[in-house]
């Protein structure tokens, strides 16, 4: 597995405000890898720094063992950043053989390739349309496909499904899912459901500090499950406890509650915690292996 | 090769920006009109008054206090009346046409898209080298309207009037491309087209006045004056005899506007 990005001792700061502070981590190749942090956390400002947006206030980034804007790094790294728009003036499919062409491609080459991008997000009927014409969601779409031009390795997009509808959501998901064999993704977004079904590693940040975390990596023979009920009986956390193999119980919501059991002593306890919903007509919803990202991330 | 390339398309990419866009249409109609006027209400009766016998001796002597009776001699007095308007015009619509470069790309996010595939130098260079394409483009075009007025009254004078009006092109392109570089380097400090245009008009008035008093002032500070784009327009005026005799002074300034551009574009947040 290989390095792709190599943060060090990483601060930044806008006049006064430290926005990240000493922050190390490394990214290999493999699976996306999630950015999480609330409103202000420095995300976009880690991704800005990244790409060679900005310059770190102290501290230092490798990209594929070069400093972020290098001209090795070019083709190898694309960015969806967050409210950059395209030229106004310039249809989508003009600007997309612009970007292959400073790629190095040959003109049937850029066609092709604008092409098959567009197609990936579904946008290949919008090829002529000026990006005014365009609504916000399908100019997020070309955007996406700009980044995926050429055969980058790491690819970073900073909200890449904020303000898409569900079904245009979904398929971009999707579609990181799928391509995700060949790049390695950067994903930022508050959609932490989103997150958790496509990552691995989640990177959080908050006030300016890094915490990192794997997503369902049993480490020991605890294991957890998420249950969700449309109504919490009040004696259900003490009846769960109860059950054979369960170490912990613990309440997240009033209709989420978190199991931690032993596996060496009940493997099959999402079974027999199954029964005893129906044996007490609890209004089950949901049973997930494992903690929610949320749950993970801010309350444990 | 590999820095050309890139720098090479970004200006192609420019000049599709004027010619092949309803906005860039209008802006030509626009541009093509002016001249058209120019044309045929100043030109055509400036060329006529200026070589007419009443007014041949004064127009003689009041050039000749202007040292500049050598424009008198020209072979076409088209390309002469041409010639003394496009000095001055043309230096406003280059500020005009090339007040835009990087600012807005900058401010709509654009030049970050751009900037996963190319450096920043190779941005600046190509905006520039696309505006300077641009304005080599109008200018000849013009030139050669020019030419062409005056060929329709006399055609005999198009054999020493071509050779003469590619001299002058040269020297104008000479003069006006310190003055885009100018507008490169603007374009990495502000933040908008208007405040670049709106810096440029300004800073230009007030090198004029500032260099102008410092030369007053101690004579020695003349060289001071070299930094300012078209300080030496003047000199244009007798162009054939004094031939690319001062091409380092806009060579200079096209160095140090691009030197001081890329330096500031690269601490720049994007």
């Amino acid at each position: 597995m290989s390095t792709l990005v190599h943060c060090q001792h990483l601060s930044h700061r806008y006049g006064s405000k430290q926005v990240l502070n000493d922050i190390s981590f490394n990214i290999e190749a493999g699976a996306p890898v999630a950015l999480v942090g609330p409103n202000g956390a420095g995300k976009t400002t880690l991704f800005s720094l990244m790409s060679g947006f900005i310059l770190p206030s102290e501290g230092r980034i490798e990209i594929l063992g070069q400093p972020p804007g290098s001209m090795a790094v070019k083709n190898q790294m694309q960015v969806l950043p967050q409210d950059a728009q395209l030229d106004p003036a310039f249809n989508v499919g003009e600007q997309l053989k612009l970007y292959c062409r400073l790629q190095g491609m040959s003109p049937k080459q850029q066609q092709s390739e604008t092409e098959r991008v567009l197609e990936l997000v579904s946008m290949q009927d919008s090829i002529k349309a000026k990006p005014t014409a365009l609504s916000h969601g399908m100019r997020k779409r070309v955007a996406i496909a700009q980044a995926l031009i050429g055969a980058p390795k790491l690819v970073l997009l900073d909200e890449a499904t904020a303000g898409l509808d569900p079904l245009h959501a979904r398929q971009i998901r999707e579609l990181i899912q799928q391509l995700s064999t060949d790049i390695t993704f950067l994903l930022s977004s508050h959609d932490l459901h989103e997150l958790e079904r496509l990552c691995d590693q989640v990177l959080l940040l908050e006030h300016g500090q890094l915490r990192e975390h794997r997503i369902q990596t049993q480490t020991n023979n605890v294991r957890q499950l998420t249950l969700v009920l449309a109504k919490k009986d009040p004696q259900i956390e003490q009846k769960i406890s109860q059950l054979t193999g369960v170490t912990e119980v613990r309440s997240l919501s009033a209709t989420e509650i978190l199991i931690s059991f032993d596996t060496d002593i009940a493997a099959d306890l999402p079974v027999t915690l199954m029964a005893v919903c129906f044996e007490q007509q609890w209004p089950f919803k949901q049973l997930t292996s494992g903690a929610s990202l949320e749950t993970v991330l801010f309350t444990q | 090769m590999a820095f050309v390339r890139p720098v090479f398309y970004l200006a192609l990419f420019e000049l599709k920006r004027l010619f092949f866009s309803p906005r860039g249409w209008l802006t030509l109609a626009v541009y093509s009109l002016v001249w058209g006027l120019l044309f045929y209400y100043i030109i055509s009766h400036g060329a006529e008054t200026l070589y007419s016998q009443e007014f041949s001796r004064m127009a003689h002597s009041v050039m000749g206090e202007l040292g500049i009776s050598e424009l008198y001699n020209w072979p076409m007095p088209e390309l002469t009346v041409f010639w003394m308007l496009a000095i001055y015009l043309f230096p406003f619509l280059c500020i005009t046409f090339s007040a835009d470069q990087t600012v807005s790309d900058r401010e709509r996010g654009t030049l970050r898209y751009l900037l996963s595939r190319v450096s920043r130098q190779q941005i600046l260079a190509g905006r520039f080298l696309g505006k300077v394409l641009l304005m080599a483009l109008l200018s000849a075009v013009t030139f050669i309207a020019a030419l062409v007025y005056g060929g329709l009254r006399d055609t005999s004078l198009l054999s020493s009037a071509v050779p003469q009006a590619g001299f002058l092109w040269l020297h104008l392109m000479l003069a006006l491309i310190p003055y885009i570089a100018f507008m490169t380097m603007l374009n990495t400090l502000l933040r908008s087209a208007r405040s670049v245009l709106l810096v440029t008009v300004l800073s230009m008035g007030l090198m004029t006045v500032l260099f102008s008093f410092l030369v007053w002032w101690q004579p020695w500070l003349e060289f001071v004056s070299y930094i300012q784009p078209g300080n030496d327009l003047m000199q244009l005026y007798a162009i054939p005899a004094k031939l690319l005799q001062s091409y380092w002074q806009p060579a200079l300034q096209v160095i140090v506007f691009l030197s001081v551009a890329s330096y500031i574009s690269q601490r720049n947040a994007l």
